[in-house]
């Protein structure tokens, strides 16, 4: 990483986000996101991870994977993201990923789980397929940011619900 | 053990990009015309931004601007100079804007703006080795994060026999 990155305001300087391999990229995308994360890049040490594995919840079919992600990655380093600056990878590729996500299942409890409004949306969009991945989302999510012992994620407020998961998990260890 | 994680947005940003048929934000959910693609060609770039709703213009100066007027002005925000906003708001003041030449120009900036984009994005999905070697890198600096944060959670989980 680089060295002269500065720490964000805690002391800590590390930043993750994950970028969903579904579909392209569109213009609320870029100036919602991507833009930040190029303006991040150079200031903090950054993760940003194709989230493949979290589509497999929802897109059982993965025939279209390989190419949804090449245009992901192409998308987001033409817009400037930096795979010299930032570690830009594939959650399938870093098998740590899994098991962090099997031990953050024994402390994630089902009917908490089932509260949260994500999956209640999910549930309803994919009534067919109310998979345990579906369930575990949050806590796949939580493990994405543990990993990296990350203090910073730049989403939006509809993510906090799953930010609070990832407080109170970290708190069990 | 762990940082507690935050929501972190810079703060001059959650920038909201609204869709072009005047109703919510661009999203890949909602109105595909509406929304402008960073792989949409210069034409449809151009036939999509035509589209945007407007009306028959104001009557009287300095009149407030109905959202979907709004709208057009925030995109242009975006991606046109300053002063080219700045002659669009006079003439939109003064009762003299025509929006077909508001939107030609929007969708010429757009253009400008998404066309390196793409094109770039293109030559970079064809290169499949270069692809390879940005996902192996990446995953090499990932994993190095995660096995030093996996030995500590195996430890915490009591997963340790010598």
């Amino acid at each position: 990483m680089e060295t002269n990155k500065k720490n964000l305001p805690d002391g800590s300087q590390v930043v993750m986000s994950g970028i969903r391999p579904t579909g392209f990229l569109h213009l609320g995308n870029y100036f919602g996101a991507v833009k930040n994360y190029v303006r991040l890049q150079n200031e903090f040490e950054c993760y940003f991870m194709v989230a493949d594995l979290h589509s497999l919840t929802t897109h059982p079919d993965t025939k279209e994977l390989k190419t949804n992600v090449h245009r992901v990655l192409s998308e987001n380093i033409a817009c400037g993201l930096d795979p010299d600056k930032a570690a830009l990878y594939c959650q399938s590729h870093v098998y740590e990923t899994s098991e962090l996500y099997l031990y953050l299942n024994m402390l994630a409890y089902k009917g908490e789980l089932e509260k949260t409004v994500t999956f209640k949306d999910k549930v309803r969009q994919h009534e067919n397929n109310v998979n345990a991945g579906l369930l575990t989302y949050p806590v796949l999510q939580t493990a994405d940011i543990i990993l990296h012992r990350a203090s910073y994620v730049p989403v939006g407020k509809d993510q906090e619900q799953h930010l609070e998961m990832a407080r109170q998990f970290r708190q069990s260890f | 053990m762990f940082p507690e994680p935050h929501a972190f947005n810079y703060g001059d940003e959650l920038v909201k990009v609204p869709s072009l048929d005047g109703a919510g934000k661009m999203s890949k959910s909602e109105n595909q015309y509406a929304t402008l693609y960073l792989s949409d060609d210069d034409e449809l770039i151009r036939k999509k931004v035509m589209k945007a709703k407007t009306d028959s213009g104001p009557t009287e100066p300095n009149t407030p601007k109905p959202d979907y007027i709004e709208n057009i002005f925030a995109l242009m925000k975006l991606v046109s100079a300053d002063d080219v906003i700045k002659k669009f708001e006079e003439d939109y003041n003064n009762c003299n804007i025509r929006y077909g030449d508001l939107k030609k120009q929007l969708g010429e900036d757009m253009v400008s703006f998404i066309a390196p984009i793409r094109e770039k994005a293109d030559a970079i999905r064809n290169n499949e080795q270069y692809l390879k070697e940005v996902m192996e890198k990446g995953a090499e600096k990932a994993r190095k994060s995660a096995k030093a944060t996996m030995e500590l959670v195996r430890e915490a989980m009591g997963l340790n026999y010598y």
